[in-house]
């Protein structure tokens, strides 16, 4: 079994959930709760990775983190590094990608929390942004772990878009799916065996976890 | 300094809701908000605290203009100092009491947010459920709750929407009867949202009435109230202030002017009630007695007649308005006419009293 390449996803993952907790939590406000114009074009942006093709958002990213992109000179600068091909391109293009997973759970779980919570919350004396931290939020709090969970599931098996930005790098971009990909390419099939196993289990239990959270949800409300 | 609105919102299916209302922020006092269901009650509390934005008018604290009809809202709902409290309490489920009412006291000093929050607890009596949450309280707990959450920023000004149409009728009185006090106590005015006429009676200083979206009229609760039109059972029927005399047998001896009446007790040490009388439980009777028993029967002499098909509404002046609903039949068997002198006899079970919270 290729360890290394379990564990880079299981970082890679972890730190993509770190990344998206802040930006999916300020995303998913406006998205919830918001009233303004252009709302559907936000959730459809932000939706979008779930059904474009992962190649079509793999060269998108690679256009725009590429050493000619403004993101990929600028980052140049600050690292001396280039972006595509890297650990750090790699996080970037997972946060991408899983944003949808990260905010769908998150924004319907909102959506459920009573209003008039929120409203007397305003009438306390709460700013929109107070209501939204203090009141939405942790009644929502089911939705954020849902979010959390699948993002992390879906980051641990993204494999066209990490192939694409990313390489096949070992240590650096080599993920467990890509490992997968490679074992089964040469014929290496209890390796893949192994891997494929491992990968099916996991995404079985966070299944597992993800539906006990909502049937919990339900009897919250 | 007076709270001034004068609000116009149009739904998109075309309701319009509009009203003109001066409600006093200086003292404490209760105004009631009085009309059936639909009628727009909700729609203008939630334009007075910001929660719904009107199409048209003026909302202006003092001199602070809260809703301009040029410039639209100006100052948003958390800056208006209104406490809010729904038909359903609406506690937030992840804090307990203490929280809920330590929730609109942020920006205060550590100290002044615990006293306040204890000071509240001891008034609403809810000592023992301190470090419950909302779920595990009962409906009347709950309200309570509401109410003391509502009032622990010193608002200038508690809106009530329906706050005892969801409590069984104990916790309903119950709350009722604390209401008053403690808003007195807290010298906080109060607009109390109701389609329930008794409420209206027992806690009203001011009341206005609503009908099809518009305040239609303003006054005393029992001089509205006394007036609405309705058949029979529809309406309180008319109302009369009354001193205690005296309480015997589950009975109550009650004053009013000179004249007495004896109606059933509904508990509780009040002194002071409103008797509200159904015409259709006033009978009238020429000459001297009959078998009838001789209590509640009063001097009166007809003020009018009006027709309502089979029944007739005799007005009637018995030191004090009163009416009866008789058959249009009886009403000439009996040959009544207007300016006539006759005895009024008032069913006790009829009369039903609502005791002045004071």
């Amino acid at each position: 079994m290729d360890w290394e390449a379990i564990g880079l996803s299981f970082r890679l993952a972890a730190l993509s959930v770190c990344v998206l907790l802040p930006l999916g939590i300020g995303l998913a406000w406006p998205l919830a709760l918001g009233r303004f114009r252009g709302r559907m074009l936000l959730e459809a942006l932000t939706g979008l990775p779930l059904i474009l093709p992962p190649t079509v958002m793999g060269f998108y990213l690679i256009v725009a983190l590429g050493p000619r992109s403004p993101l990929g000179q600028m980052w140049e600068q600050l690292t001396g590094a280039r972006l595509v091909f890297s650990f750090q391109g790699l996080l970037l293009a997972q946060v991408l990608t899983n944003l949808p997973f990260f905010l769908q759970p998150l924004v319907a779980s909102l959506g459920g929390v009573d209003r008039r919570l929120l409203e007397v919350a305003a009438t306390l004396g709460s700013r929109p942004l107070g209501v939204y931290l203090r009141v939405a939020l942790p009644l929502a709090w089911r939705g954020l772990l849902s979010g959390m969970v699948l993002s992390f599931a879906h980051a641990i098996g993204e494999f066209g878009v990490v192939l694409m930005v990313g390489g096949n790098l070992p240590g650096r971009t080599r993920t467990a799916s890509i490992a997968l990909f490679d074992q089964v390419q040469s014929f290496d099939l209890a390796g893949a065996n192994r891997t494929a196993l491992l990968l099916l289990a996991f995404a079985l239990a966070v299944l597992m976890a993800t539906s006990w959270l909502r049937t919990r949800e339900r009897a919250w409300t | 300094m007076d709270l001034i609105a004068s609000i116009r919102k149009t739904f998109t299916n075309g309701a319009t809701v509009q009203g003109e209302l001066r409600i006093p922020l200086e003292h404490s006092g209760l105004t009631v908000l009085f009309g059936p269901s639909g009628c727009g009650k909700t729609t203008l509390l939630r334009c007075l605290a910001g929660l719904e934005t009107p199409d048209g008018g003026l909302i202006q604290a003092g001199d602070e203009v809260w809703h301009h009809p040029e410039r639209g809202a100006l100052v948003p709902v958390a800056e208006r100092g209104i406490g809010l409290v729904f038909q359903e309490a609406a506690l937030f489920p992840h804090l307990d009491v203490t929280g809920n009412l330590a929730y609109g006291l942020r920006g205060w000093s550590r100290a002044d947010r615990e006293r306040r929050v204890a000071e509240l607890i001891e008034l609403m009596g809810l000592g023992e459920f301190a470090r419950r949450g909302a779920r595990e309280l009962s409906g009347g707990q709950k309200q309570r709750v509401a109410l003391a959450r509502a009032l622990a920023p010193r608002p200038r000004l508690v809106l009530l929407d329906e706050p005892f149409a969801g409590l069984d009728r104990a916790a309903a009185a119950q709350l009722r009867h604390s209401l008053r006090q403690i808003l007195h106590r807290l010298a906080v005015p109060a607009v109390l949202v109701t389609h329930n006429p008794l409420e209206a009676l027992a806690l009203g200083d001011a009341m206005l009435l609503m009908e099809e979206g518009r305040i239609v009229r303003s006054g005393p609760p029992p001089v509205l109230l006394a007036e609405l039109e309705g058949g029979p059972g529809e309406t309180i029927g008319c109302v009369v202030r009354t001193r205690v005399l005296g309480r015997v047998e589950g009975l109550l001896r009650l004053g009013a002017g000179s004249v007495e009446l004896v109606a059933p007790d509904p508990g509780g040490g009040f002194q002071e009630a409103f008797a509200c009388i159904r015409g259709e439980g006033v009978t009238l009777e020429r000459g001297p007695h009959g078998a009838l028993t001789p209590r509640n029967r009063l001097g009166a002499t007809i003020t009018a007649l009006e027709p309502l098909g089979a029944l007739t509404r005799v007005r009637l002046d018995a030191g004090f308005p009163l009416q009866a609903l008789l058959t249009t039949w009886a009403t000439h068997d009996l040959e009544l006419a207007v300016g006539q002198h006759l005895h009024a006899l008032v069913k006790a079970s009829a009369i039903q009293v609502i005791p002045v919270e004071t």
